[in-house]
């Protein structure tokens, strides 16, 4: 490789210092530990993962591929049909409901999963309502083990499907359409043999994203599980037990599964479209019925309903007076004293603060980091290689949560380098770092995506015309790939302000971010306070989202990134 | 073969009138282009006779059946799209094959016409092709083929050469010319290019800001434009605003006067516009009877004619001259004289 300047050898070598500490050698080690038993190199954990007479392991991998598999389906489904009505009808506050639909990307998935619990859960307010309304004995259809946890993926994830289709159906050629129909093909027709093949690319990447996502899920089993084993959650067990070589192997396996999906995303099938259509083809609307449009957005706005649920709940629960939430279906008596403790007890604050802090050292890292490397990437000169390195580089993206805690902890729990004294497992600098490594992939991606679509001539034209390479990046480069820098960063935030998955394994207890808190007041069965931590992330992750104008109301943009 | 009848039809989007009430019919077998600037409506003209628009108003006959409330699929119409709308996932074949899968043709008879169909637009070697994977002149005639396939009674072009370059666009008007004479299919084309309106169509309607304003055989709108639009749009004629004298035998602007020739048809005296076509202004010697004296503002060079523009009395004018020797000695800067040969010349009661 050849460098331009001794500044671009420096910047890379510093990119590649980082990448090694904070990504190759914690994983190296995990798969090294992985591979260890007795002090000698062995296939032992990886033999007991598989074998027959323990069938744990096998059914917590079963459970999780099951659950996977169905969560891609509903996911699908409920994606598509949103997808379909907001962008091919027009109807009234539209756009404003288009928004809200991808609220479940924002919100933090501990807040998620609990909400849910709260709705749909066993004691939750819908069954516990239903039990009321009927007069039985127990409540009636809870949500619970795989259902309640598939219930759980699907309010989360079916935003890939809809965001991916609705960028996909945006771009959709109106002639085309009109073209099927006059040469006389009916709607069905024409959905499958000609819209359907454009959605394709979409469909297979949304499928991988909720598939990886579904493997990873922590939180909802967790929570919702009841007893039934998912591998995320073996993973998690074997830690607690001290097998951290077992978690090690439960790791690579899941991670193995994750990667290979990964690479299925980002090679497998054409992000973009590869032809060029010409002229200006009209809008893409297929026309339906009267009737089944007005069915379908009656069943659209069902939907978004019950995808604001659980926020609604939470809200309630948060104003909830302790104790007063037991066999009632919802709480029979209010008060603000959850918010109000706020105010005279400071160190309620302290989780809330710990988050911050620690989102914003990963925000900075994160930026660095990724601006740097995505304009690295956009300059090699093959595009192979400028593939590769780009997903070399977003790796941890495909790394679940549970499986950087793991590696971590294995890494950092000595020395990195005879010269570095410190141990980072259990200082405050453990999480900041974990969450820079599961965050700064998005900003790579967003940043690249803001790339590809600058014009390469517009830094051509800028230099024609006398622009040295600082005023070409201020004034040119620059405006061009702030979206994609902002929404990169906004998105760490949020991310970040949640995290909980890698968290729990790794937090102390004078840095426990806001989400262990919750847990934490969850399991005193202090219901009220763990609602008010949650309605002050959502706040705060609602503002920030404010703050970033549409980010989430550009489908084609957050198509890129995801 | 059928013809089209267009009574009254009208289409407003919000409270911009596309296209205003219009009547026109289409001989059978016929090949009939919509002519005007962008905007004007011919467009939507078309999406209305395909069925992709509903008219406010009127009624489009097929030969005799009411088509009006039919959808597209059911008018018998076939119509190639200005970016040829091809499906872009499917093969060639597949995609000539599409209307007849959806009409339940055999496997058999699928395969002998879209065969059938290929040939007729000589693209017979690219039946397993991928549609990104072919030219732009392929891609358009693949989207004839497609149209053709399905035996309509009507054919509809919209703007379909408008994406290629100037030498494809040339060769596939001939084609497209050559493709209508042999199947005898009534042809609605719409362009705004007036030199392949007039190439390819039996009967021209010029149009503008929704309403057609000369239709005719393009010889006769080009001889006898109805307006000073059509004459300067169809003809790339100069308008001149200037006064028609009590006499009503001549023209005056800005201080140059010209005798208009007897028998030539003229509105009331007063204010008018005179059209002149390009090649109806020649030059001259000075002193000659008859002549204008110009100022020459450019020079365009083009081979067997140069273009000039000319300034006379303070107006614009264009002409287009053989050239010759002389023409090219003629540099702008300069002082000419020219004659106006009144068989190019109109002239109107006021600009349209």
């Amino acid at each position: 490789m050849k460098f331009r300047t001794p500044g671009t050898l420096l910047t890379v070598s510093l990119l590649a210092a980082v990448f090694g500490i904070c990504v190759v050698y914690p994983l190296g080690a995990m798969v090294a530990e992985s591979l260890h038993a007795g002090g000698s190199l062995s296939l032992d954990h990886y033999l007991f993962l598989f074998d027959m007479s323990n069938r744990v392991n096998l059914e917590a991998v079963g459970n999780s591929v099951f659950v996977s598999v169905v969560s891609v389906i509903f996911s699908g489904i409920i994606g598509l049909f949103l997808a379909f009505v907001f962008t091919q009808y027009r109807f009234p506050l539209r756009s404003l409901l288009a928004r809200l639909a991808v609220l479940p990307v924002a919100l933090p998935p501990l807040v998620g999963v609990i909400a849910f619990l709260f709705v749909f859960g066993e004691t939750g307010i819908i069954p516990r309502g239903l039990q009321i309304l009927f007069g039985t004995a127990a409540p009636l259809i809870p949500a619970g083990g795989i259902s309640g946890v598939v219930l759980v993926h699907v309010y989360s994830f079916h935003v890939y499907f809809y965001l991916f289709v609705s960028a996909a159906l945006g771009t959709l050629d109106g002639s085309q359409l009109e073209a099927a129909t006059g040469l006389g093909s009916g709607p069905w027709r024409t959905f499958i043999r000609v819209v359907l093949p454009e959605l394709r690319p979409g469909l297979l990447a949304a499928s991988a994203l909720t598939f990886m996502s579904s493997m990873a899920s922590f939180t909802a089993p967790l929570l919702f599980a009841g007893g039934k084993n998912f591998i995320t959650l073996q993973i998690y067990s074997s830690k607690l037990n001290g097998d951290i070589d077992l978690a090690a192997a439960q790791s690579v396996l899941l991670t193995g599964v994750s990667l290979l999906f990964y690479l299925f995303l980002t090679l497998g099938p054409a992000r973009r479209s590869g032809y060029a259509r010409k002229g200006a083809g009209a809008p893409g609307l297929i026309s339906p019925g009267s009737v089944s449009r007005r069915v379908m957005i009656v069943a659209a706005f069902t939907l978004l309903g019950i995808e604001l649920l659980p926020v609604i709940a939470i809200v309630v629960l948060s104003l909830a007076r302790e104790g007063s939430w037991t066999t009632q279906w919802v709480p029979s008596a209010y008060t603000a004293g959850n918010y109000a403790a706020f105010f005279t007890d400071a160190a309620l604050w302290k989780p809330v603060v710990n988050s911050l802090e620690m989102a914003l050292l990963a925000l900075v890292a994160s930026l660095a980091f990724g601006i740097t490397a995505a304009f690295l990437v956009s300059r090699t000169k093959s595009r192979l290689a400028g593939t590769w390195a780009n997903l070399a580089l977003t790796l941890p993206y495909a790394v679940p949560g549970t499986v950087i805690a793991v590696a971590f902890i294995l890494a950092f729990n000595r020395p990195v380098l005879p010269g570095l004294p410190t141990l980072l497992v259990g200082t405050f600098w453990i999480l900041p770092l974990a969450y820079f490594v599961r965050e700064y992939p998005v900003v790579i991606r967003s940043v690249s995506a803001s790339l590809e679509g600058m014009d390469g001539s517009l830094l051509e034209a800028a230099s024609g015309l006398g622009a040295g390479p600082l005023r070409r990046f201020r004034a040119v480069a620059l405006p061009a790939l702030l979206p994609g820098i902002l929404s990169g960063g906004v998105l760490v935030l949020i991310g970040s302000l949640g995290e909980f998955v890698s968290s729990i394994l790794l937090y102390t207890y004078d840095s426990r971010p806001v989400s262990v808190e919750i847990l934490a007041q969850l399991r005193l069965f202090n219901i009220g306070a763990a609602a008010a931590y949650s309605v002050i992330l959502m706040l705060i992750i609602l503002g920030l989202l404010r703050l970033s104008g549409g980010l989430l109301a550009s489908d084609r943009r957050m198509s890129y990134i995801l | 073969m059928a013809g089209l009848k267009l009574e009254g039809i009208s289409k407003s989007f919000g409270r911009f009138a596309a296209v205003r009430p219009i009547r026109l019919e289409i001989r059978p077998g016929e090949f009939f282009a919509i002519l005007g600037p962008s905007g004007c409506g011919k467009s939507t003209l078309l999406r209305m006779i395909a069925g992709y628009e509903q008219p406010d108003a009127g009624r489009v006959f097929l030969g005799e059946t009411d088509i009006t409330s039919l959808r597209p699929q059911d008018r018998g119409i076939g119509m190639v799209f200005q970016n040829y709308a091809l499906f872009p996932h499917m093969t060639v074949f597949e995609n000539v094959a599409f209307g007849l899968r959806a009409r339940k043709v055999s496997g058999g008879s699928i395969r002998e016409q879209v065969a059938a169909a290929l040939e007729s637009v000589s693209l017979s070697g690219k039946s397993d092709s991928s549609v990104p994977a072919l030219s732009g002149g392929e891609q358009q005639r693949v989207a004839v083929a497609r149209a053709l396939v399905i035996r309509p009674r009507v054919l509809l072009f919209d703007e379909p050469l408008s994406n290629l370059d100037i030498a494809l666009r040339l060769q596939t008007r001939e084609e497209i010319r050559t493709l209508q004479r042999a199947t005898g299919i009534t042809t609605v084309y719409v362009t705004h290019d007036q030199g392949e309106a007039m190439s390819l169509a039996d009967r021209i309607a010029v149009m503008r800001a929704g309403e057609v304003e000369q239709a005719g055989e393009p010889g006769i709108l080009y001889n006898s434009p109805a307006n000073s639009f059509v004459a300067e749009f169809l003809g790339g004629a100069s308008l001149i605003d200037c006064h028609l004298d009590g006499s009503g035998r001549v023209v005056v602007w800005s201080g140059v006067s010209l005798q208009v020739p007897a028998g030539f048809p003229v509105p009331p005296a007063g204010p008018v516009v005179l059209a002149i076509k390009p090649e109806g202004l020649s030059f001259a010697e000075g002193g000659e009877n008859g002549v204008v004296q110009a100022l020459v503002r450019s020079r365009e060079y083009t081979g067997f004619t140069t273009a000039f523009t000319l300034l006379a009395g303070d107006r614009v004018l264009k002409a287009l001259v053989v050239s010759t020797p002389a023409t090219a000695g003629i540099v702008p800067g300069e002082n000419v004289f020219f004659r106006v040969d009144w068989r190019h010349c109109s002239l109107y009661r006021e600009r349209r």
